[in-house]
């Protein structure tokens, strides 16, 4: 029982009748009854008692910008009154279709209250849907019930990836150090074995795995699952990823780190399917390094850890990621992409650290060196009065480093994510000559 | 207030100007009632409909205007000495002195619930809920508050009505026995507190 609606009617019940018996007056023991009987009829009328919450299927993986649709279903049972319904969902998603509040009016009897909604996420990471809160009203605000329904759902949001199949190229001489189209890939197929995968049309009997291909059996059309091996002389790629606080720049939900962790997820998923074998080095976070490795499980071995990418306070030097793959890049000379911002202000880490990463390369034609170089400019928020010359400005402040960089042999890609995807920014870097 | 439902705010506004027209009345017989009917009248509408403060100094305010009508229906003269000399307060009959209270009680808990129902109302609005769903659990809810408010009130007038018929023979049946009062007294004292008892343990139990 609310106590304070219910009592303050009592009080007022009181009052009137004292003041009314100790008067002889009949106003107010008239005055007295209604309150007492609005108590009585607010004592008779139930409120609505909550039951049990249904909830759909949620997946417990996304990928970024994918919706997630959320329906609970709860039934109430007799009385009546106000059932409200909140399924709280985290600051990173926002509302897509439908509502995350319900708010019913609840009659006699047995009533199913449907709150559903579409979400979507906006930023990578491992959330909770929480359990649904619900607060349930007396009609005179006499009862109020609240608790927790339902359950609690952990969701990963894995960065966004594109399909690496529809950037196609033929195998030639890159005009960029980006080896896309490395003829390494149809080197002679060592005994090492790498992956199981679908047959396609080429691959040699011999190498059909029965075994897989009959667990896989569930209709005629099922494709024949085949090994696939190691093949000899792969060229390999190391992706440096920067996560140090420069790299916060922008919003908490949209800042550089974001759209750095999603160009070296797309990097990773690009190379990883072309058959190359690709290490990954994050700056900030020290000992997050993974040794070039290809197929399937690099990628699901990367892509989880890409997820809890968060900057520390105490960042790692630039120089030493490097140096973690310091002996793997002089014995194999593999390409370098390094994955950040001279917008972030950071072009003096950058410049020597790259200057190191040249060291360890033998004197070359063609620098296997690139910077994707994320253009900062559009993602911070224009809440200031002289924005409309910060484009300028940020241009001015990089165009030295850009500069330096290009002199001494290091490619830098310029990727605006508000004005193209980095699908577009890929696909241009694997033009022929 | 910013989203407020607008048929409530009207509905609480014409609820004030009766309550203040009726006490203001009840006070002077003349134009210079109308003094206190704008300022009642006023006051109310500024507290309950634009601050959403709760109906409680504005039946303070009326109960006091009230007051001396009501008070010359007194049976048992304590405020005798008090009273003889005051010149404010119409004399009007029982049946009206009673409507008078009624109005002002009824009026009274229709704008508490009436304001309880428009802080919800905002409420929902401010955490982003339908507002069609919010105006059909307003208009549902308030269809029960009249419901039990119209009850009450026959109720009660039933009560005050049957007291004029059978007032005459309980009198004369009571004052056969001797030490009434006291037994009357008391009993009606205990019925009360194992009545506020029982209640205390129900709210004990559904906390």
């Amino acid at each position: 029982m609310n106590n304070r609606q219910s009592w303050n009617l009592i009080l007022i019940f009181l009052i009137l009748l004292m003041a009314g018996m100790l008067l002889g007056n009949l106003v107010f023991l008239a005055m007295s009854l209604v309150p007492f009987f609005v108590f009585l009829g607010g004592r008779v009328i139930d409120p609505p008692r909550y039951t049990k919450v249904e909830t759909n299927e949620i997946p417990r993986r996304v990928w970024l910008g994918q919706d997630i649709e959320i329906t609970r279903e709860v039934t109430v049972e007799s009385g009546i009154g106000t059932v409200n319904l909140f399924q709280e969902i985290p600051p990173e998603f926002s509302l897509v279709e439908g509502n995350n509040i319900k708010t019913h009016w609840k009659k006699w009897g047995r009533e199913t209250v449907v709150l559903s909604c579409r979400v979507r996420c906006h930023k990578r990471g491992a959330y909770t849907i929480p359990r649904l809160k619900w607060v349930i009203h007396h009609p005179l605000g006499m009862i109020a019930s609240q608790g927790t329904a339902g359950d609690s759902y952990e969701l990963t949001v894995l960065p966004q990836l594109m399909s690496p199949r529809q950037i196609k190229s033929l195998p030639s001489l890159a005009v960029a150090p980006f080896p896309m189209s490395d003829v390494a890939r149809m080197g002679i197929a060592s005994t090492d074995f790498r992956e199981i995968r679908k047959y396609t049309i080429g691959d040699p009997v011999k190498n059909i795995n029965w075994k897989a291909t009959m667990r896989q059996v569930i209709s005629p059309a099922t494709v024949p699952m085949v090994n696939e091996y190691e093949r000899e002389g792969r060229k390999a790629v190391l992706i440096f990823l920067d996560a140090s606080p420069a790299m916060l720049l922008g919003s908490p939900v949209e800042n550089l780190l974001e759209y750095a962790i999603e160009a070296t997820g797309n990097l990773l998923y690009y190379f990883i399917d072309r058959g190359y074998r690709v290490g990954l080095a994050v700056s900030g976070t020290p000992n997050l390094f993974f040794y070039p490795d290809s197929g399937q499980r690099q990628i699901t071995k990367i892509i989880p850890e890409l997820v809890h990418i968060n900057v520390k306070k105490q960042p790692t030097r630039f120089q030493d990621t490097i140096d973690t793959f310091k002996s793997h890049i002089l014995n194999y000379a593999p390409l370098s992409i390094v994955v950040s911002s001279l917008d972030a202000g950071n072009g003096e880490i950058l410049t020597p650290a790259f200057r190191q990463l040249r060291s360890y390369y033998q004197r070359r034609r063609r620098l296997p060196v690139m910077l994707i170089n994320i253009t900062a400019r559009d993602v911070i928020p224009l809440n200031l009065r002289y924005h409309s010359q910060l484009s300028k400005l940020m241009e001015l402040q990089t165009n030295p480093a850009e500069t330096l960089l290009h002199a001494t042999g290091i490619k830098v890609v310029k990727w605006n994510p508000r004005q193209e995807t980095f699908r577009a920014v890929l696909a241009r870097q694997v033009k022929k000559r | 207030m910013k989203n407020m439902n607008k048929p409530v705010a009207i509905i609480q506004t014409v609820l004030i100007l009766i309550i203040s027209a009726v006490v203001s009345y009840s006070l002077w017989g003349n134009a210079l009632a109308f003094v206190p009917f704008a300022g009642i009248s006023g006051l109310g509408i500024w507290l309950v409909v634009f601050k959403n403060w709760g109906p409680e100094w504005f039946t303070v305010l009326t109960g006091f205007v009230a007051m001396p009508a009501i008070l010359k229906h007194n049976t048992v003269d304590i405020l005798y000495q008090i009273m003889k000399d005051w010149t404010i307060g119409q004399e009007i009959s029982s049946t009206e002195a009673v409507g008078l209270g009624l109005i002002v009680m009824v009026g009274y808990l229709a704008l508490k619930y009436l304001n309880m129902s428009q802080k919800q109302y905002v409420a929902m609005l401010a955490n982003k809920a339908d507002k069609h769903e919010a105006n059909q659990v307003l208009f549902e809810n308030q269809s029960i508050i009249v419901l039990i408010l119209i009850a009450g009130t026959v109720l009660t007038m039933a009560i005050i009505l049957s007291t004029n018929v059978f007032n005459s023979p309980v009198t004369n049946l009571l004052t056969h026995f001797t030490g009434n009062a006291l037994v009357l007294g008391l009993a009606a004292v205990v019925i009360i507190g194992v009545y506020l008892f029982w209640l205390g343990r129900i709210g004990k139990e559904e906390k």
